[in-house]
């Protein structure tokens, strides 16, 4: 009976101990997410609700554009210095500064020293006075007495730095923009900085017809570098990092699956697809990040 | 020494009567100083540093901010460990102390430490102790919000910086007044920033840099002192007032001037009122608000404290311009309420039933009220104690109390005392007051010794409790040390103030009428008994019987740890992956938040993203924690639907929602769980070095392993990559050439993407950062910073990607650290095998083929550490305290057969408990446990009450059986009667389902079931076991 009573004891401290060790032993149970599948699913309905938008992809052109700063100035080609031909007096001036000229107009009436007969000062230039050194009465010797501008073409320096001028050559479109207005042109030429400075210049003409650009004006330019057409091109936006391949997610009824893509050339709002999408896939363009989150998200956690 | 103190007590008995009613005035006046609470707080005694680095990335906040803090801690007195965090933005270093440091004193050492290194930190920068709060700190939610279709004068509706801007210079102000507040903390919204926004082209322009922008804005917004002069006798100050006012006033700053020209800030850039780059966004019902939350100063009372802010938010809601309104969407009272209304409710139920019982079992009233007047006096000397032992008030400490229990002791004298006093009246109507005193001695006596041994002895049943360490320590101590203070009162009282009570009011003629009951009772037993003591084997192996299948069930059954609190509400944690921009999550929160608020039990979702302004929780913007504040149960439209369906349901929805992961949890919960923040998982192996490269290939490593060996499960590497990096790499040679330093480019790089402060604009108290960046546009666009200009001293510029290699690449989302080290940890929780072999051969596997590098090294943790040294301590602790029971009840009998007679009583309690546990469908767990723990002392006070007598008597009479048949019949009454009010006291709280009830269900379950069986055997086994070891000297009785 004894024994029976040991036992009975025995089994309590057992249950005593069993009781608070197992109580103490039990944690928190982490979902198994299992072997990721490399596929998303989401219900039709919530995917517009999260503004997820599709696009079939297509040809398109791709225009690869280059950031660069530069200065306006004057055309040397279209400024005219007018001096005297002959040393003597001026009788009269006709213009004024501001004065718009043809070429052929006379500025204005020089005495000669010499044979002491008036001679007409002409202009050779079309365009506006904008220094005037002679008054009637003065003298007229080597000094400049007009100077004459045309504003109608004048250029656009561009900056080049050594990084970029590989991507930079003579012909290719630019867009100027300064003082809040834009203007296109080409790259007429490119030509190395004065004073050794490390840039060269790209050269861009700029029609001013209009009058609304000024010399000395500080712009920036987009030089499209690289452009033309390719097989398929995708909103920049579409393509995500997922294991550090770029993919786009190919959408078929309610799943979406990643391809991994080998991407070409890219410009401002589009890249160029060089495999792993075929024309006519429907591809995630808006949102594509939430599929990437969800593809990604069984290893997201979080340690307090 | 007893006889005497009875006996003072009996003859001083006014003097007693005076003691006890200074013992309830001071129970009284201590109930308005309880700290009450929903849950004991388990928080250890912790200062968090933080320090805000605006700008900085993860590796940069570990070098210059954590490593210096961490290490300037090194070293002082009462430490426990350090741990810390490195993320964008921010360094929070967490300093754990000793348990019982002085939190006070703790922050004063840490306030003398930082106060040395402040010198050798980056300018600017400040660290930080959190607030002086605890897990149960966050007690008062509100969101700050637009009235529902106002709009503001001229048409716009109220934007989240003006929201912001109230919230902190309007409410908070207010409200971190009140007492008990110790810190408000806000998040979502703006802080509202002046923005200065210049246009790189104009820049070029004009030849003007970033610094030139700053540094004009810098020395034209100052106001100026100038002392005073004296005119006339009048002393007039002087001073010149240059600050800037208004954005008209910044756009007017002149920069540069050129050719005579000035050129202003409005020339070159734009300046608007712009938004904060913020760390954490808040989101309710789906739209973005702010969210204030109320933090309690640790010790306080969290019921009051909530309340009195509430009462402040009344006041503060009339000072708020128009239109905008508060709303509260968390308040603590609410839980509190509900979980001391379920503890009162359980005691006083309780308490009344046991009242009746006693009533019915005496059959006398005056008896019934003495014995019921012992509840109150008890729990007021209980708060008493409470308050002087710092134990506040709450589910669990509460939990355990039932009158029943406590009253036994006075049962018992009291049940003697008058049935002696009947005895002595049976020939006179009343006794003459020296008799009846007399009588009542001793009566007292008579069963004084074995009601103390059987209190003394359910007391020391309670010490395995305080054996717990940890998270259970903190929950169960509280438990214990109630029930403990409970019944020593108890106990003290019934040998004091029972006796003189009845000697005092017990004077008229002593009715005893023997209940219907009891005398029912008592015609039952007697055959019973005696069929039982003919039958005996047969009952003894039935009782081994139900012994072996209640073990058998015991195996079957779940186990749960500690029991989890229902708080009411829900917090579900919203996880997207690393990197995910706070924008981004704000839309997906939207979405989220709309599924959640279709669930009709749902009344109110409100969520936290990211890190609030105090990092008290510190968030990566990636993680969202949504509140479901759920509408009472009655109000749903299913009532009966549990909790964990509902939970499901919502899983199930939530689900659908595209890159969100989730886990549930609850409000404290979460706060617990995050300052406790240890590993949760069974092992923990902690890698320590240097290179988080290395670190993560030794953590991927050591994860190959663990996944080879049986019984793993979950197995994984903490996350710490991966976090998308820009980086702007100087290129030096390059910069060499246009005479460029690498400051010069990072300054142009800081300002234009992440802003330069350049002063402050005051308005009244309100005072707003000026900030020089870039539009929001052009900052965003990695194409457009590739050609941004870089300013040279020589006049011209140079494009930023000329000078400086731009890549996007992976780098540590964050780095973490413990006792200054950088550290790695790979957690595995065990399934279907035994913790301990799982880690022994765990451990010799990563020891023979996972080589670390010189300077690593590893650490196992887990939770099979705190399992292991609680297996150790119990297997120590449990038998001490049965041989202390033994070795007492050895003590009350002076024989070592009797002691073994009561102890089998011990199991066949456990055995009732397991089954109602079955029969009820509930796990084990350290409630139930303590409900076995609080059985086996009843077992044991039942048995001696029992064979004390039977004994006496056999002594007495020398006749055995009649002996024991005699004595069980006389023991009957008191036996039932402790039986039945130490159930019943446990019965509204086994029934309860309201909130907090979860804690007390088990442990009364267990209880009540218990006490069933094991009176069964006192009464039927008991004595046949007596009969059965005491009949061998002369078994002739038969």
């Amino acid at each position: 009976m004894k024994s029976m009573l040991l036992k009975a004891v025995n089994t309590l401290i057992l249950l005593l101990i069993v009781v608070s060790a197992s109580a103490s032993g039990d944690h928190d149970e982490h979902d198994d997410h299992g072997e990721e599948q490399a596929m998303v699913t989401i219900d039709e309905a919530i995917a517009k609700q999260s503004m997820i938008t599709t696009q079939i992809a297509s040809s398109g052109r791709i225009a690869k554009r280059l950031k660069v700063y530069g200065q306006t100035e004057f055309d040397p080609s279209q400024i005219s210095h007018i001096r005297a031909r002959f040393p003597g007096t001026i009788t009269a001036v006709n213009v004024q500064i501001g004065d718009t000229v043809k070429a052929g107009d006379t500025l204005a009436f020089v005495e000669s020293n010499e044979s002491l007969k008036q001679y007409p000062i002409k202009s050779a230039l079309q365009g506006i006075i904008i220094n005037r050194h002679a008054n009637p009465g003065e003298m007229a010797y080597e000094q400049i007495l007009f100077t004459i501008a045309n504003y109608k073409n004048i250029w656009a320096e561009l900056k080049i730095f050594p990084g970029q001028i590989n991507h930079i050559k003579p012909g290719q479109q630019v867009s100027i923009t300064g003082n809040n207005k834009t203007t296109g042109g080409v790259i007429k030429h490119i030509i190395p900085a004065h004073d050794q400075r490390p840039y060269a210049i790209a050269r861009v003409a700029i029609n001013n017809q209009s009058n609304e650009w000024i010399t000395g004006l500080m712009v920036s330019a987009l030089v499209t570098v690289d452009s033309g057409h390719a097989g398929i091109v995708v909103p920049t936006q579409a393509i995500q990092v997922v294991d550090n391949n770029p993919v786009v997610f190919v959408k078929d009824g309610q799943s979406y699956e990643p391809h991994t893509v080998e991407t070409g050339r890219t410009d401002d709002q589009l890249t160029e697809i060089l495999s792993g999408l075929n024309v006519g896939d429907e591809y995630v363009v808006e949102n594509s990040y939430i599929i990437k989150a969800d593809l990604e998200k069984s290893g997201a956690s979080h340690h307090h | 020494m007893i006889e005497s103190i009875i006996k003072t007590s009996i003859q001083k008995r006014w003097l007693v009567m005076v003691a006890v009613l200074v013992l309830i005035a001071l129970g009284l006046w201590n109930v308005r100083n309880l700290p009450i609470d929903a849950v004991p707080d388990i928080t250890n005694v912790q200062v968090q540093i933080n320090t805000n680095a605006p700008g900085y990335s993860p590796i940069e906040t570990e070098q210059r901010i954590t490593y210096p803090v961490e290490t300037a801690l090194a070293g002082m007195p009462h430490l426990s460990y350090t741990r810390s965090l490195s993320r964008y933005a921010l360094s929070q270093v967490t300093v754990v102390f000793e348990e019982g440091t002085d939190i006070y004193f703790a922050r004063n050492l840490i306030n003398e430490r930082l106060g040395v290194i402040k010198s050798s930190l980056p300018e600017g920068l400040e660290p930080e102790m959190g607030p002086i709060t605890s897990g149960l700190g966050e007690i008062f939610m509100y969101t700050v919000e637009a009235e529902k279709g106002y709009k503001k004068p001229d048409g716009s509706r109220i934007n989240a910086i003006e929201l912001r801007e109230i919230q902190d210079w309007i409410i908070k102000p207010q409200l971190a007044l009140v007492k008990g507040v110790t810190e408000v903390n806000s998040i979502g919204g703006y802080n509202k920033q002046y923005h200065v926004n210049p246009n790189p082209e104009q820049m070029l322009n004009y030849g003007i840099s970033f610094k030139d922008i700053e540094n004009a804005l810098q020395q034209n917004n100052a106001n100026q002192g100038a002392g005073y002069i004296e005119t006339n006798g009048q002393q007039i100050l002087v001073r010149s007032p240059g600050q800037l006012k208004s954005i008209i006033d910044i756009e007017h700053v002149v920069v540069k001037t050129i050719d005579h020209v000035p050129i202003k800030i409005k020339d070159i850039a734009a300046v608007n009122i712009g938004k904060q780059l913020r760390s954490g966004a808040a989101t309710k019902n789906g739209a973005e608000t702010v969210l204030g939350t109320a933090m309690m100063l640790v010790g306080e009372n969290s019921r009051s404290v909530a309340h009195s802010v509430a009462e402040k938010m009344q006041e503060i809601s009339a000072t708020l311009p128009e239109g905008v309104i508060i709303n509260h969407v968390y308040d603590r009272t609410t839980l509190v309420d509900k979980a001391i209304w379920t503890v009162e409710k359980n005691l006083t139920e309780g308490a009344l039933l046991v009242i009746v019982i006693l009533f019915v079992l005496l059959g006398n009233f005056r008896a019934a009220l003495i014995t019921a007047a012992v509840i109150p006096i008890v729990m007021l000397v209980t708060i008493t104690g409470m308050v002087k032992a710092g134990v506040s008030a709450n589910l669990m400490s509460l939990g355990a109390l039932d009158f029943g229990l406590i009253v036994d002791g006075a049962v018992i004298i009291m049940e003697n005392s008058i049935r002696r006093l009947a005895e002595a009246q049976n020939n006179q109507t009343k006794l003459p007051l020296k008799q009846r005193l007399e009588v009542v001695f001793s009566a007292t006596n008579e069963v004084i010794r074995p009601s103390l041994f059987g209190v003394i002895i359910i007391t020391v049943v309670y010490i395995p409790l305080f054996s717990l360490t940890g998270v259970e320590g903190k929950m169960f101590h509280p438990m214990a040390a109630t029930v403990v203070m409970a019944l020593l009162a108890a106990l003290v009282l019934s040998f004091t103030f029972i006796p003189a009570a009845v000697a005092l009011f017990m004077s008229g003629t002593v009715s005893e009428k023997e209940s219907i009951f009891i005398r029912a009772a008592k015609t039952i037993y007697q055959p019973m008994l005696k069929g039982a003591i003919k039958l005996r084997w047969l009952v003894l192996v039935g009782a081994m019987a139900l012994v072996g299948f209640s073990a058998w069930l015991y195996t079957t059954m779940g186990s749960e740890f500690v029991p989890e609190l229902d708080e009411g509400d829900l917090l579900i944690h919203a996880i997207r992956i690393p990197g995910t921009g706070l924008d981004q999550v704000v839309a997906m929160q939207y979405l989220l938040e709309e599924k959640l608020a279709e669930f009709p039990e749902v009344a109110e979702v409100f969520s936290k993203s990211g890190t609030p302004e105090i990092a008290n929780d510190p968030m990566p913007p990636n993680v969202t924690d949504n509140f479901v504040i759920l509408k009472p149960y009655d109000q749903w439209p299913d009532p009966t639907l549990s909790k964990q369906a509902l939970i499901e349901q919502i899983e199930q929805s939530i689900k659908q929602l595209p890159g969100n992961n989730y886990e549930f949890t609850q409000p404290i919960q979460m706060r617990f769980n995050e300052l406790i923040s240890g590993v949760r998982a069974d092992l923990g192996i902690k890698i320590f070095g240097d290179d988080l490269d290395v670190l993560l290939k030794s953590g991927n490593d050591i994860l190959s392993r663990l996944n080879q060996i049986d019984g793993v499960a979950d197995a994984r590497v903490e996350q710490i990559t991966n976090l998308p990096m820009l980086s702007i790499e100087p290129k030096r040679d390059s910069m060499a050439l246009y005479g460029l330093h690498v400051t010069d480019v990072q300054h142009v790089i800081k300002t234009a993407i992440g802003g330069t402060g350049a002063g402050l604009i005051y308005e009244g108290d309100r005072r707003f950062e000026i900030v020089v960046r870039l539009d929001e546009h052009s900052r965003q666009d990695i194409n457009y910073l590739q050609a941004l200009p870089v300013p040279l001293s020589t006049g011209g510029y140079v494009p930023l990607s000329e000078v400086a290699t731009l890549i996007l690449a992976p780098a540590p989302n964050q780095i973490s650290r413990e006792n200054g080290k950088r550290r790695v940890v790979v957690t595995a929780n065990v399934r279907d095998r035994d913790l301990g072999s799982f880690v022994a051969e765990a451990k010799t596997k990563i020891a023979a083929e996972v080589d670390l590098p010189a300077g690593y090294w590893l650490n196992y943790g887990g939770t099979f550490e705190q399992l292991e040294s609680a297996n150790k301590r119990l297997s120590i602790v449990v038998p001490i305290t049965l041989a202390i029971i033994f070795g007492l009840l050895v003590m009350a009998f002076s024989s070592f057969k009797d002691a073994f007679i009561i102890f089998t009583g011990v199991p066949l309690a456990l055995t009732g408990g397991i089954i109602f546990l079955w029969l009820r469908d509930m796990p084990l767990s350290i409630s139930a446990g303590v409900g076995f723990i609080a059985l086996s002392g009843v077992a044991v006070l039942n048995g001696l009450v029992m064979l004390s007598f039977i004994r006496d008597m056999w002594q007495q009479t020398g006749e055995l059986y009649a002996s024991i048949i005699q004595g069980a019949m006389t023991r009957l009454r008191p036996v039932l009667m402790t039986a039945l009010v130490a159930s019943m006291g446990f019965v509204p709280m086994a029934l309860n389902t309201g909130i907090g009830s979860e804690v007390q269900r088990p442990l009364a379950t267990v209880v009540i079931g218990g006490i069933i069986s094991s009176t069964l055997l006192t009464l039927l086994v008991l004595p046949i076991l007596y009969h059965l070891i005491h009949g061998e000297k002369n078994d002739h009785q038969l």
